[in-house]
Parts: C-alpha cells; sequence; structure tokens
C-alpha cells in the first residue's frame, strides 16, 4: 500500500519538527510533507514550480494548514484549494494556535473540514495528532481514496 | 484719546443755548412790551393778556379731547377738559372787565368774581386730576359735571346774586376775594407737592414745567391780593405773572406735546418701547448666548467625531494586537514545552533527578503562561465582543454550570441554592460567562471546606435588583478588596488557589457593559459575596 501523505503547511521550523516527531510517536503510517507558506502549498498542490513533476493525480490525503503563513495566508490558501476543481474536496484541517472566534467561522465559511487549535502542552498536541491521523488517514473514507475495501 | 466733536453736534448745543436765549429774549421784550402797553391803554394790554391765557386754555382743551382715545395719563386729560371751562370763565372775566362795557350794569366786582372762580376751578382741576393718573377718566360725564359747574357758578353770580363779593368800587379787595387767593395758592402748592411726588408717572420736563407754571399761578394770587385799582401796577405784574404761569403750561402742554410728544401722550408708549427695546436686547443675548452654545455643541460634535475616531483606532489597534497573541505569542510557549518534553524523553539516561525537575518546571511555566494568555484574550474578548441583548434565566445559567462544577468533582460535599426564575435583560453569552466566573470562584474557594455551600438569588436595595453570590469559603481581608477586580490581582497563593487574577476583572467588564456595578463583601474564613445589578434597558 502506498503511504498516505499529509501536506503540512507551517511555517515555523520548531513547530515544524514537533509536528514531524510527535507523528512519529503516533506511529501512524503516513509520509509528511511540509509547506514553508502559502505559496508554496499552493505550488504542491497544483504542481506548479518545484513541483512540477509531482504526479499530479496523486492527491494528500489530508491537509493540516496554519492559518498565519508568510506571503499567502492560510484563508487564501484554502479559498484557492476550494476554487480548483482537482483540490476541491480536498480534506483540510486548520491547525492553529488561534481561538479566535472569527478565525473559526472564517475558516468553515471558506470550505475547511474541521478546525483545531494547538495546545502548548506537548503531550496533548500528540494525542492530538494522534487522534487526527486515526480519524482522517484510517476512518475517514477520502474521495481520493484509492485504497478502499 | 479724546474724540473729535463732530459738527452737527456743536451745530446742535448751540442752537439749543441759542433757542433758549432767543425765549428769554422774546419774553422779556414780550413783557416791557406789554409793560408799555399797560401804561398807555390798560384795557387793550389786559383783553391781550387775558386772551393769551384764554386761547392756551382752549388749545390745551382742543388738544387733551382730540387726543382723548390715545392719552393714558388721564392727569393731563382731565385738566385738558378743566381747561376749557377756566377759559370760558377767564374770557366773561376778560369781557366783563372794567371798561368794556359788555354786561351793562355791573361794576368791577363781576369781573374779579369771574376771575376768582376761574382760579378756583383751576386750583381744583389740579388737585382733582391727581386722583387720575392711575384711572380711567371718562371724557364725556367729566365734561358734562364741568359744564354744571360752570353753570351753577353762573347762576350764583347772575340770577341769585348770592357770590360773595370780591370788590368794592373804592375800598379794593374784600377779605374774601383775599382769603381766596391764600386758599387757592395753598391748592396749588398741595398740588404741586403732590405731583412732584408722583413725577415718574410723567415724562421728563412735563412736571417741572407744570409745577413751574403752578407756582407761578401762586406768585399772581399773592400779587392779587395786594392791588386795590383794578388799572394798578400790582395788577399789571399779576396778569403778567399770569402769563407766565398760562405759558408755562402751554409750554407743558401744546409745545412739549407737539415736540415731544412721547413725553405726553405717548409717555407710555415710548415706556412700552424702551421695555421692548429691552426685550429685544435681552433676546439678542439670549439668541447669541444660543448661537454661541450652538458653536460649542458643533465643537464638542467633532470631538466626539475625533474621539470616535480615535477609538476605533484604538479598538483596530487593539484587536490587531489580541490578533497577534493568539497566533503567535503561543508558538514560542509550544516550542518550550514541546522540546522540553523531548528532552525529557530522548535524552532521559542523561539526566539526573534535577535536570528533569527544571525541565518539568519550564513545562509548568510555559503552560501558565499559556492560560494567562487564554484568559487576557477572554478578557479582551469580553470588552471588544458586540452585545446581543435578550431575555436571559440566570437561574437557568447557574443550575447548568452548578451540575457541571458538581460533575467535575463529585466526591465533593456541595450544595447549590438557586432562585427560581430570575429573569434580566441582556447578552447571554457574556452573562454566561458572568456567573461562569463567579460560580467558579466560589467552588474554588470553597474547595478547602468538609461542605460547600453556595447560593445565588436576588434582592432589592433601594428599588434596585442586585443579584448574588454567596459561598462560604475562605473569604478575603476586606482590606484588599479593592484590588479585586483589577486585572493580574489575586488575593490567595498561587499554590494555594491557582488562578491567573483575570477572572474577576473579566466579570466586572461584563457587569459594565451591562451598565451595572459589581462588588464584594467577605471575612476571612467566613465567606464571600459577589453583588452585581444590571442596568435593564
Amino acid at each position: 500500500m502506498k503511504k498516505k501523505v499529509i501536506l503540512l503547511v507551517e511555517d515555523n521550523p520548531n513547530d515544524v519538527f514537533l509536528t514531524e516527531r510527535a507523528l512519529k510517536k503516533t506511529r501512524i503510517e503516513s509520509e509528511l510533507v511540509v509547506a514553508r507558506d502559502g505559496v508554496e502549498a499552493l505550488d504542491y498542490l497544483f504542481c506548479r514550480q518545484n513541483f512540477d513533476c509531482r504526479n499530479a493525480s496523486c492527491n494528500p490525503q489530508l491537509v493540516l494548514l496554519d492559518l498565519k503563513l508568510p506571503k499567502i495566508d492560510g484563508f487564501e490558501v484554502l479559498k484557492q484549494i476550494r476554487q480548483d476543481a482537482r483540490t476541491r474536496l480536498l480534506p483540510v484541517v486548520v491547525l492553529t494556535s488561534s481561538t479566535e472566534e472569527k478565525d473559526i467561522l472564517n475558516s468553515y465559511a471558506f470550505g475547511a473540514n474541521s478546525y483545531v487549535c494547538k495546545p502548548v502542552d506537548y503531550n496533548q498536541f500528540v494525542d492530538l495528532l494522534r487522534n487526527l491521523g486515526q480519524f482522517w488517514l484510517v476512518l475517514n473514507r477520502s474521495p481520493f481514496s484509492d485504497s478502499g475495501d | 484719546m479724546e474724540e473729535k466733536e463732530k459738527p452737527a453736534g456743536i451745530l446742535k448745543r448751540f442752537s439749543a443755548k441759542y433757542g433758549y436765549l432767543f425765549i428769554i429774549l422774546v419774553f422779556a421784550i414780550s413783557i416791557g412790551l406789554l409793560y408799555w402797553l399797560s401804561r398807555y391803554n390798560y384795557l387793550l394790554f389786559h383783553s391781550l393778556a387775558e386772551i393769551y391765557s384764554i386761547v392756551i386754555a382752549f388749545a390745551i382743551f382742543a388738544i387733551a379731547w382730540n387726543a382723548r382715545r390715545f392719552m393714558d395719563n388721564n392727569y393731563l386729560l382731565f385738566i385738558g377738559i378743566a381747561f376749557l371751562f377756566i377759559g370760558i370763565l377767564d374770557t366773561l372775566h376778560t369781557l366783563s372787565y372794567k371798561g368794556m362795557g359788555v354786561f351793562p350794569g355791573y361794576d368791577s366786582n363781576l369781573p374779579t368774581q369771574f376771575w376768582i372762580s376761574g382760579r378756583y376751578l383751576q386750583a381744583f382741576s389740579f388737585l382733582a386730576a391727581l386722583l387720575f393718573i392711575r384711572r380711567r377718566v371718562l371724557a364725556t360725564p367729566v365734561f358734562l359735571i364741568f359744564t354744571l359747574v360752570l353753570g351753577l357758578i353762573l347762576t350764583l353770580i347772575f340770577y341769585w346774586k348770592v357770590f360773595p363779593v370780591c370788590y368794592i368800587e373804592g375800598i379794593g379787595l374784600t377779605p374774601f376775594k383775599k382769603i381766596s387767593e391764600y386758599i387757592i395758592s395753598l391748592m396749588l402748592l398741595t398740588s404741586t407737592g403732590l405731583l412732584i411726588y408722583r413725577k415718574r408717572e410723567f415724562g421728563g420736563n412735563v412736571v417741572k414745567l407744570l409745577a413751574a407754571a403752578m407756582l407761578s399761578a401762586v406768585a399772581s394770587e399773592m400779587v392779587f391780593t395786594l392791588y386795590t385799582d383794578v388799572y394798578g401796577i400790582t395788577n399789571v405784574i399779576g396778569h403778567l405773572l399770569k402769563i407766565l404761569s398760562f405759558y408755562l403750561i402751554y409750554k407743558a402742554f401744546i409745545v412739549t406735546g407737539l415736540t415731544q410728544p412721547y413725553n405726553l401722550l405717548f409717555h407710555n408708549l415710548k415706556k412700552s418701547e424702551s421695555s421692548l427695546a429691552r426685550q429685544a436686547e435681552e433676546l439678542r443675548q439670549v439668541n447669541d448666548k444660543l448661537r454661541q452654545e450652538i458653536v460649542e455643541r458643533k465643537k464638542t460634535e467633532r470631538e466626539l467625531e475625533q474621539r470616535t475616531v480615535d477609538l476605533e483606532a484604538i479598538n483596530r489597534e487593539l484587536e490587531a494586537f489580541s490578533y497577534s497573541v493568539s497566533h503567535d505569542l503561543r508558538a514560542p510557549l509550544r516550542s518550550l514545552d514541546g522540546f522540553s518534553q523531548a528532552i525529557l524523553e530522548d535524552y532521559a539516561d542523561k539526566l539526573d533527578e534535577t535536570g528533569r525537575d527544571y525541565l518539568k518546571r519550564i513545562q509548568n511555566a510555559s503552560q501558565s503562561m499559556s492560560r494567562l494568555i487564554d484568559e487576557l484574550l477572554k478578557l479582551s474578548r469580553v470588552t471588544r465582543q458586540e452585545m446581543h441583548v435578550e431575555e436571559v434565566n440566570l437561574s437557568e445559567i447557574v443550575r447548568h454550570i452548578a451540575a457541571e462544577l458538581t460533575a467535575s468533582q463529585p466526591q465533593r460535599q456541595a450544595e447549590f441554592i438557586i432562585a427560581q426564575e430570575i429573569l434580566v435583560k441582556g447578552d447571554g453569552q457574556l452573562l454566561q460567562i458572568l456567573l461562569r466566573k463567579l460560580l467558579e470562584n466560589a467552588w474554588k474557594f470553597t474547595g478547602k471546606n468538609p461542605s460547600t455551600r453556595i447560593e445565588f438569588g436576588c434582592r432589592v436595595y433601594n428599588e434596585e435588583k442586585v443579584y448574588y453570590i454567596t459561598d462560604n469559603g475562605v473569604g478575603f481581608d476586606m482590606k484588599y478588596a479593592f484590588r479585586l477586580f483589577q486585572p493580574f490581582q489575586r488575593l490567595h497563593r498561587e499554590s494555594d488557589f491557582p488562578g491567573t487574577g483575570i477572572g474577576l476583572a473579566t466579570a466586572q467588564r461584563i457587569v459594565h457593559r451591562h451598565g451595572g456595578r459589581i462588588w464584594a463583601e467577605a471575612e476571612v474564613g467566613k465567606g464571600a459575596t459577589f453583588y452585581f445589578t444590571i442596568d435593564n434597558w
């Protein structure tokens, strides 16, 4: 079976490192692709620039999207994902520090599938990632899933 | 610097001076001429002098009668009517004078009788007129009464012939005539005094002129007590004084009446005009004040607009700030906690107990910092959040939170006493946060009690509904109560009762946004009560 891909859109290298580490601890089979800003995330999804040789038919299983990003912010990324036929149905989970109601409402308005706050407590974060992986990679049926039963 | 006098002003002053001198000059020449005339032809002199005063008397009547509807000073109207009859008596006096030959068979007693009755009538009129300063004179009845009086005098003289003898040829004036002149003088003096006493009722010069006229009449009467010869020198002086007296009345009535009508006929009109001018001035002042106020209000409005703009800018900044706090401030804390955890897990074998303790402390610190950030964000949200006013059932909310608290620590012995159906108008979400803060507080500070008792209710103090939450917890010293609602202020040690010190600040903001007040009463070891009001709008 092909490894399931998670696209992590996150600019903070510490967060990237800690997320990779936590994901490893969850022992969920997956490949983590990291985009450091909004533009890179879209380039990856639409196979542009550095990613033009990527297999376009192979979308990630899940996008973990931070809201505050350099160049293009998370909302804009989300909007463009939803506007493009190739990624319109892509599961996107907003993973952010913000607890602002405005951010939550906007995220759903732009078509996020889920909104999750990053806890400061690392153990809680590991639990969170485990739950997310369990749900989105294992329980949830992706629209792009070719490994259905 | 003194202002240069305008040529017109100088001229006016000169003409005033000149006019005064002119009048004196004319008067002196007239007197001179009359005196010369009296030596030349006494009868002609007497007739001219009397006609002069008679003309004035009739003119006074004419002016008063015609202006009677407009004259609101009835004193003058009354005198005006009287002067017609005085004039008639004086005419009779002139016609009957020695040498005129109009009334054959009568001697000089007759003109003297007419004279004295004329003077009596004049003195009486001046006295009686005082009664009508403030009273309405009904012109026609007054006219009729004077006609009757005149008729009576004529009857006394001509028909009944009982009018006291005034003059006896060869002897001179009778005591009746002399005493009458004194009585008349006394009446005129009294009248003058009373007129001066009530001078406020008249315009400027009128009183002066009338008083002067009456005083010259008195002087004239005095002189007339002295003569023995109706052609004598005292008689001449008496008549000259009478002319002066009538001239002054003329001055008062006609000249003053024509050249300064405001003073005489329209004195009150002028009074009301000046009061109108005063009112106009007041109105203008009020207007100016109003205009000033409008200018000030506009200024205040502009300031308010500016303040609103400033506040909106501050609000936007605050929002940007809390957004930034929300997004950026937690990231480094996550790193602190996360990497500490990583070290604890990945390098466990290289750390001793102290090392692990230090890392734990880093984690605790970052987590408490995280809670602080959460609370701060809540506080700012409570301040910024738009209000949605609706009817809120506080009892319901309290029951809900109480159930949650009980469930969170089911081992605790706790009793909640909740008043039923307490309804207020307010923002449901904010009020829920408020009650949660207060109940969590009560729950926290009763945590070390063997049994917990928390009460929610409402009492009316001074027609105001006051809501309260009472607990039987550790309470606090009222000395520090003023710090209770300030952010980051705590009355208990973190190790005893954990907390951020923002909860009650948040509660206070919510109450303030509802236009209410919040305060607390407590005693160490005996529990605390938090009171709040909600302005029902």
